[in-house]
């Protein structure tokens, strides 16, 4: 009785022991995430290799995607884009850009802003003022804030500048985000009469070199003389440069240096360009050649200063850089070539379309467009240079070690370097400590001491010497440490 | 107990003891994320955006296996998209596949170019996953799977948000965190999150850490750079009095980066005032802090260096630091006047660098009124130096070896010409003498 007595409990015990074993098994079973399951095909994992069909896959996800697209909070529902004439705009409009607002916070896109710039619009024609007043206190970036310039546009359109200059005369904030609208309509009407309102009434508009920009982009260009003797010193220049871009082919630098040559502007629009793009290498201006460019700055005393030779290189590195950069270029041709879709000589045309002619320094352009493709696929990239010598070849990939090759894995840069360390010139040798220093700063500060560890990852050899003194060089104060580690590791190098 | 009623009641406690297991956490492997749950709140998740869980899951119904969604991936070049199309479905895919197939996302992501759109906003298609599985992510960063450069990005990114949509969790799984890992996830947090609170705990936690070098490494910079305004002098100064070690060096770079946001602070009265007002221990770690700050303002640099060099601070001093400030005085400074500064430092291993630095654009700007300069310098290790300078500046700037021997020939301590004749060697090699 007594053994059996004291087995009764220990069988429960048993029984419960197995049941936690069980339970242990089933909770790791559910505990071995789902998605671990879905990442064995298994087509592959018996051995059959069809490969998924990957663009009907992804034009399928692209539809599934697009169909639950949210719906754009500028096409909120209920609302009429052509909406009838409200019997209260101010209070409707408040009402809807409340509306607006709140989809904003909600992570929503602004979207379609027309219905609200049309209530701005016919508030506007009751008291434009306190419209206008209500509709900057938000900023540009409120919902609101991109409706003004819509709203002022439509305004103007219908009643004119007069009706609006009253109510944004005193205001800046509101000039800041009406005046392209504004100026860019006198521009389209040619109206010499508003402009002289303007200026009267609102000198406000007329503070920096905004106005004379806006005003340029839109001008008839039979009549630029008459504007830019409408115009301060400050608008005319901005104006003339607007005007240049506009015209045919390179027509417009050869106008301008004509007028420059021929001592047609006064001192105050030269200075004025000489402070201005016209002045610098900075922008990127259309209409006018590489050579008119550096001529031009040449023509305001600004070259000298910057030097031709930078001023040339910067300039053809901004057109390049804009071509694949830009803002509000959307094309995507770095990410073509990487993936083969499109080559190095496609891509190279496609730009040369879109960046000033770069006339005797052909050179340097082709140079820097080969470095800058070969920073997405140095393979593709090759091309360009195809009926070049091999040491010219290495030249140009030492230019690309040296100058390019920033912020990029630096895997590309190790096996761009590799053989020209061993070069039988001596000059693309002697570029490459440079070229490693220059990288170094931006990987300490990219990957901290990761980046050590991925050199001591690297096979022995000169790139790597090149690599780790670059650490040591560079490394400073802000990562002592790895400098130092990095010049305990060259002294340990036989 | 009849038979039948007796295996009734054994499978009744089998079954009860199952289900306690099953359903529940016991046993559950603890989390290194001590006391704090990885079930993240839908908030964390969503950044606080106020995204409700059921609108993320009602994104995509059908789910593709892995290798379905590399197949898709790699059509993606094919579909000849913009690239803002092409980046937002990218993104889209990616976070997706993620839920799927944690590496494979990530492998996939981290193979396009570092400089594209996508990779410049990395996290950005796992935010989601980097909440959710970060046990997964930090396993991963362990075994370094993805490369030694991938995943220090992958560290960076999931740092960056972690610290700002989980704070707790982050601080969780930095405490287990150390060496260069710590020092990263620290980073990248500082980085990216301005938060007063958060920034104190993080430093309580680099506080435990202060020990490890390598934890440290880099922290002062990126904490005096993006916190310098966060905090307050009196905060600082209150935790730098009870601070020692490795975190005297963090909160007086922090109080030198709150000085340098403030844009009136150039001057150099400003710069000693502001120096004299810390503790005396703690002002050559200040002035320190100020020579590796990315400042370049040469008023302020000197004033600092100034400030080492009259307390005869010779360990703050770091050769490359040094050689940096002077090269940032000397930018707008008369070529003399700098010349006689640097004459004035006392003739020391520590002030050599500064000395050579000091004196090269005067003898860059006038060759022969710094020879003359040179001559009516008492003989001994200054002396010795500028001559050594005058030497190199003939032959790399002049390209005048006769002017070099001229002056190699001066130098009157004999190890000391030869090493200068050893600097003139490199010069003759590249010119093929």
């Amino acid at each position: 009785m007594i053994r059996h007595s004291a087995l009764k409990p220990f069988s429960y015990l048993i029984a419960a022991v197995i049941g936690c074993v069980l339970g242990w098994g089933w909770k790791h079973r559910e505990a071995v995430p789902s998605e671990k399951t879905a990442t064995v095909d298994p087509a592959e994992a018996k051995g059959i290799t069809t490969r998924p069909d990957g663009t009907k896959l992804l034009e399928d996800f692209v539809q599934q995607i697009d169909g639950k697209k949210k719906e754009p909070v500028g096409q909120p529902k209920g609302v009429n884009q052509a909406l009838p004439v409200s019997t209260d705009p101010a209070g409707d409009f408040k009402k809807l850009h409340d509306k607006y607002a709140q989809d904003l916070n909600n992570g929503g896109d602004v979207g379609d802003v027309s219905p609200l710039a049309d209530l701005l619009r016919q508030w506007m024609e009751v008291d434009p003022k306190a419209a206008l007043e209500f509709a900057v206190r938000g900023g540009m970036m409120s919902p609101v804030g991109v409706t003004v310039g819509q709203a002022a546009e439509q305004f103007v359109k219908a009643h004119g500048i007069a009706a609006l200059v009253d109510a944004i005369a005193s205001t800046p904030v509101i000039v800041r985000m009406t005046s392209s609208a504004i100026l860019r309509n006198v521009g389209q009407r040619g109206s010499l009469q508003d402009l002289q309102l303007l200026r009267e009434k609102s000198p406000v508009f007329f503070e920096g070199d905004r106005a004379g920009r806006d005003v340029g982009k839109e001008w008839p260009l039979e009549r630029r003389d008459e504007l830019l003797a409408a115009l301060d010193a400050k608008s005319a220049a901005a104006a003339a440069g607007a005007m240049m871009e506009r015209m045919e082919g390179s027509s417009g630098g050869e106008w301008l240096l004509a007028k420059l040559r021929n001592g047609e502007f006064s001192k105050e629009i030269t200075d004025a360009m000489a402070s201005g793009s016209l002045g610098t290498y900075y922008s990127n201006l259309k209409g006018v050649t590489l050579a008119q460019r550096l001529e031009i700055m040449d023509e305001l005393g600004t070259l000298q200063k910057t030097g031709a030779d930078r001023a040339k290189n910067e300039m053809i590195f901004n057109s390049i850089m804009g071509a694949f950069h830009a803002y509000g270029s959307d094309s995507d041709r770095l990410f073509s070539l990487r993936h083969g879709v499109m080559t190095a000589q496609e891509v190279a045309e496609q730009v040369a379309q879109e960046t000033p002619d770069p006339g005797k320094h052909r050179g340097e352009y082709n140079s820097q467009m080969f470095r800058t493709l070969a920073e997405e696929n140095l393979p593709a990239a090759m091309d360009m240079l195809a009926g070049m010598s091999a040491a010219d070849q290495e030249k140009q990939k030492a230019y690309a070690a040296r100058w390019w090759f920033r912020n990029v894995d630096p895997d590309d840069f190790y096996k761009l370097t590799d053989g020209l360390v061993r070069s039988d010139d001596a000059s693309v040798r002697g570029m490459m400590q440079d070229a490693w220093n220059d990288k170094a700063g931006g990987n300490l500060q990219r990957f901290g001491p990761a980046y050590l560890e991925w050199i001591k990852s690297l096979p022995d050899g000169e790139n790597k010497t090149l690599a780790l003194r670059s650490v040591q060089n560079v490394g400073g104060a802000s990562h002592a440490r790895l400098a130092a580690e990095a010049g305990n590791l060259l002294k340990q190098k036989p | 107990m009849k038979p039948a009623l007796k295996i009734t009641a054994h499978l009744a406690v089998g079954l009860a003891a199952f289900f306690l297991i099953a359903g529940t956490g016991i046993w559950e492997k603890r989390n290194p994320a001590d006391g704090v749950s990885l079930r993240t709140s839908e908030k964390e998740r969503s950044g606080g955006s106020g995204k409700s869980a059921a609108s993320r899951n009602t994104a995509v119904k059908t789910r593709m296996k892995a290798a379905e969604y590399r197949a898709a991936w790699d059509a993606i070049a094919g579909m000849k998209w913009s690239k803002s199309e092409r980046l937002a479905y990218q993104t889209k895919l990616l976070a997706e596949w993620a839920e799927t197939d944690l590496d494979g996302a990530l492998a996939a992501a981290l193979s396009e170019s570092w400089k594209d759109g996508l990779m410049s906003n990395f996290g950005s298609p796992f935010h989601d996953v980097f909440v959710d599985r970060a046990e997964d992510i930090r396993r991963l960063i362990d075994q370094r799977k993805l490369g030694v450069l991938e995943t220090s990005l992958l560290l960076r990114a999931w740092s960056s948000t972690l610290a700002s949509r989980s704070p707790d969790l982050y601080l969780a799984y930095l405490r287990g965190l150390d060496g260069a890992d710590f020092s990263t996830a620290v980073s990248a947090a500082v980085d990216s999150v301005k938060d007063k609170e958060l920034g104190f705990k993080i430093m309580e936690v680099m506080a435990a850490k202060a020990q490890d070098e390598w934890a440290m490494e880099g922290l002062a910079r990126a904490l005096s750079e993006n916190y310098g305004e966060v905090f307050s002098k009196e905060e600082l100064m209150e935790r730098l009095a009870e601070s020692g070690g490795g975190m005297s060096a963090i909160y007086t770079a922090l109080l030198a980066g709150r000085f340098l946001a403030f844009p009136d602070a150039d001057t150099p009265d400003k710069v000693t005032a502001e120096i004299d007002s810390l503790p005396e221990d703690k002002r050559g770690l200040f002035a320190k802090a100020l020579l590796n700050s990315q400042n370049d303002h040469p008023g302020i640099i000197h004033a600092a260096l100034d400030h080492l060099l009259s307390h005869e601070q010779w360990q703050l001093l770091d050769k490359q630091e040094t050689s940096r400030a002077v090269q940032i005085m000397r930018e707008n400074a008369d070529p003399v006047e700098m010349a006689e500064w640097a004459a004035a430092l006392p003739p020391r291993e520590e002030t050599t660098e500064m000395f050579h630095r000091g004196v090269e654009p005067y003898i860059r700007k006038d060759r022969e009124a710094a020879w003359n300069w040179i001559q009516q310098m008492d003989a001994g290790y200054w002396r010795d130096r500028a001559l050594a300078e005058y030497s190199q500046v003939n032959l790399h700037v002049f390209n005048d070896p006769e002017k070099s021997s001229a002056a190699i020939g001066q130098i009157t301590d004999p190890a000391f010409r030869d090493t200068v004749k050893g600097w003139r060697s490199g010069w003759e090699k590249q010119k093929g003498r």
